[in-house]
């Protein structure tokens, strides 16, 4: 009698599912499969190569290739030192305004989340383009600001192109984060708080004892998602490209994939940097899951 | 007209297209115009300036069928626009190719072979070193529209005043820099583009370089040999020693802003820079002037910053009116006056019988200067020989990527040279064509 109310469960669960799962199969897994094929061949010619293409099997050969390219090996260490630079500064920054906005001496905090967390509705592009042309010396009043004060700064050259591309990405995402923590701190139970001014400690000793070791699973979570959202870097820097001398055009493991299929017309390297990327993003991903289901557990 | 206004939307509309991605998913029928109803339409995709004047000319004049003009960004994105098209099926009837990126869309299989059709008329109407531009591996796969060879743009009220003269070679090239530099400490006499490996192409080209050549069925690859590295070793001085600005290009948002304030005061460039320059700078107008390049021994020698031909897609459906308005648009000396007349654009004829069609450009820009007979002196001295290797793509990306770090003093151009010629010869290998050593 038990399997009538099952099977409609089952038939109410694959209805639940199904749009999300056509969406999934059609959109990520299909085109990881056709990437997948596409890396296993290359095109090749022959003498002055005005004859055409031919497509040959090639097996792992692109990704021996990916890998024996110097450029894509330097993207990857473009986005270790972005993540260096970048999530002490973004997290670090969310984590302080969390816990500003969460002390009891906070005003407008509804102003102030909603002000923060407004850039990060402004599509990625769009704020890229804007940021360009703050960046941009002879357009950019900042620049001319910061010559009047007599402070001389190129942002797009001389070293500082990364920073200003973890600029943007700060301005995009700190908000974000903030709320995430700031929903966090509202988990913690008011009592913990409560004895803790009891027993006398200040408001800056309850943040950095109290309040922040219970919610590190939620920075830690958050920490692992910035670095699997950095992988993918590639709107801020390909916008910057055209304007920075410093920014390469495989600046970023996107950017060389991009390179390879459009430029170069390579479309098998193109596949197989694009698989490596994401089986590294799909590690991650995978020590993120295994991380907060261990949380997750009592 | 406000050019703060104005320059951020040309910023804004640069960074959009700049995005490949978007691009390659524009629709077919964006920025269509000159379009008519009727059975036979051909579609024409081209970037260049007055493409819907010379739309609308021909469709006025011609009642068999009609063209569609399809404006698309112009840059890399372009190319991947129409690699796409013809993998989709999905191509116009006639594309605009230029010459550096010809070899690379011919091997890639996105041209019809025009042989046949077009190639008795590249082989009467045009000189030898155009002919070799558009016939690759004894095929002719495009018919040559415009030539773009360097001269030297300089403000002659900024010359007049220091008494200054353009420099008839490079030794004199450095000091007017020098000079220019000693008049006025925030002007100077040239520029470094940071973001147009075309330019050091040409430049190594007017200096005696031949950057690809065959032998047989196999290509000889020499981006790094001994007179384009004299060239870099030029200009990499002159760049250490601050005597020319560093810009992008010369296309570039700053690079105007200097030429508004007198900061450049002369930059060589190709003819189609006139167009823009007018256009840009208004409010210089009758101040500029144009002269022959320096040269290392002082005669006559140019070398080509761009120019384009006209191609068939693989797939095209209407190829004989395809080729039909090509010729006309290429060839005919109404066709050649209706692209000048519109003041827009400042190309230069590839065929030289159609000279007196650039009579259409109005010249008070250049304070009634008849620009074009320099022009035409210069694309004379234009060296045969030269021809381009089906890598626009490694060749161009490896030196652009390096041309910022030498304008920061961090790399020497003659190293980029060197590490071009070997990315460039590892992609030819990788890709199966044949390099002779």
């Amino acid at each position: 009698m038990a399997t009538r109310p099952l099977r409609r469960q089952g038939r109410t669960a694959a209805l639940l599912i199904g749009p999300f799962l056509l969406l999934f199969l059609t959109f990520s897994i299909a085109p990881l499969v056709y990437a997948a094929w596409l890396s296993l061949f290359t095109e090749r010619s022959s003498g002055l190569g005005f004859g055409g293409v031919e497509t040959f099997f090639t097996g792992l050969g692109n990704y021996g290739r990916a890998l024996g390219d110097a450029a894509f090996r330097d993207s990857f260490l473009v986005i270790a030192a972005y993540v260096l630079l970048y999530i002490p500064v973004m997290i670090g920054g969310a984590l302080v305004l969390a816990l500003l906005l969460d002390s009891a001496m906070a005003r407008a905090k509804r102003f102030f989340q909603l002000g923060l967390f407004l850039p990060h509705a402004v599509p990625g592009l769009i704020a890229a383009i804007i940021w360009v042309y703050l960046y941009t010396p002879g357009l950019s009043p900042v620049i001319d600001l910061l010559e009047s004060a007599g402070v001389k700064w190129s942002f797009l050259s001389a070293g500082h192109a990364l920073f200003s591309v973890v600029n943007i990405s700060t301005w995009e995402w700190i908000g974000y984060n903030m709320v995430i923590l700031y929903a966090a701190l509202q988990a913690i139970p008011r009592d913990v708080l409560e004895a803790g001014t009891v027993d006398g400690a200040s408001g800056l000793r309850i943040a950095l004892r109290i309040k922040m070791p219970l919610i590190r699973p939620a920075i830690a979570l958050n920490v692992l998602f910035t670095v699997i959202g950095a992988l993918q870097l590639f709107t801020e820097p390909k916008v910057i490209y055209r304007a920075s001398t410093e920014i390469g055009s495989s600046w970023s493991p996107s950017m060389y994939a991009m390179r390879a299929a459009f430029d170069n017309h390579d479309y098998g390297l193109a596949a197989s940097a694009s698989i490596l990327l994401a089986l590294l993003g799909a590690v991650l991903s995978f020590i993120v899951t295994r991380f907060s289901a261990r949380r997750t557990q009592p | 007209m406000k050019p703060g206004r104005l320059r951020i939307s040309a910023l804004l509309a640069s960074a959009v297209v700049s995005l490949p991605a978007l691009a390659a998913c524009g629709g077919t029928d964006s920025g269509a115009a000159g379009a008519k109803p009727g059975p036979d339409v051909i579609t024409f995709r081209s970037f260049v300036k007055a493409s819907d004047v010379v739309t609308a000319a021909f469709n006025k004049t011609h009642k068999d069928f009609q063209v569609k003009w399809e404006n698309v960004p112009s840059g890399g994105d372009y190319y991947t626009k129409l690699a796409s098209s013809v993998k989709a099926g999905n191509v116009p009837d006639v594309a605009i190719v230029e010459y550096n990126q010809l070899p690379d869309v011919v091997s890639q299989g996105e041209l019809e072979d025009l042989t046949e059709t077009a190639g008795p008329v590249v082989a009467k109407d045009f000189p030898p070193q155009v002919q070799q531009l558009v016939n690759l591996g004894g095929k002719t796969w495009g018919i040559p529209r415009d030539v773009a060879p360097l001269v030297f743009f300089y403000r002659k009220d900024f010359f007049d005043k220091h008494k200054l003269e353009p420099a008839k070679t490079w030794d004199d090239y450095t000091n007017l820099l020098e000079e220019v530099k000693k008049a006025d400490p925030k002007a100077r006499g040239g520029i470094f583009a940071t973001a147009d490996p075309g330019v050091v192409a040409a430049l190594s080209w007017q200096g005696g370089g031949r950057w690809y050549g065959t032998e047989g069925q196999s290509w000889k690859v020499t981006i790094d040999d001994e007179p384009s590295k004299k060239v870099a070793a030029y200009w990499n001085d002159l760049v250490l020693k601050s005597l020319v600005g560093t810009y992008n290009s010369t296309s570039d948002d700053a690079f105007f802003q200097a030429v508004q304030k007198g900061e450049v005061v002369s930059y060589l460039c190709a003819n189609w820079c006139a167009g823009g320059l007018q256009s840009t700078v208004p409010d210089q107008k009758g101040k500029w002037a144009i002269a022959p390049m320096p040269s290392l021994d002082g005669r006559p020698a140019s070398a080509m910053l761009g120019g384009s031909a006209f191609t068939v897609p693989k797939g095209a459906k209407h190829p004989e009116q395809a080729l039909e308005f090509i010729k006309w648009i290429t060839t005919d000396p109404e066709g050649m006056k209706a692209w000048l007349s519109s003041g827009t654009s400042s190309m230069m004829p590839a065929a030289p019988a159609l000279l007196p069609a650039t009579g259409a450009f109005k010249t008070d820009f250049f304070a009634g200067q008849d620009i074009f007979s320099v022009v035409s002196k210069a694309y004379e001295s234009v060296p045969a020989g030269w021809t381009w290797g089906p890598s626009a793509g490694v060749t161009g990306t490896t030196i652009s990527d390096s041309l910022g770090k030498v304008a920061s003093g961090e790399a020497k151009l003659a190293d980029v040279l060197t590490s071009a010629q070997q990315a460039t010869v590892a992609d030819f290998k990788s890709r199966g064509l044949s390099v002779a050593q």
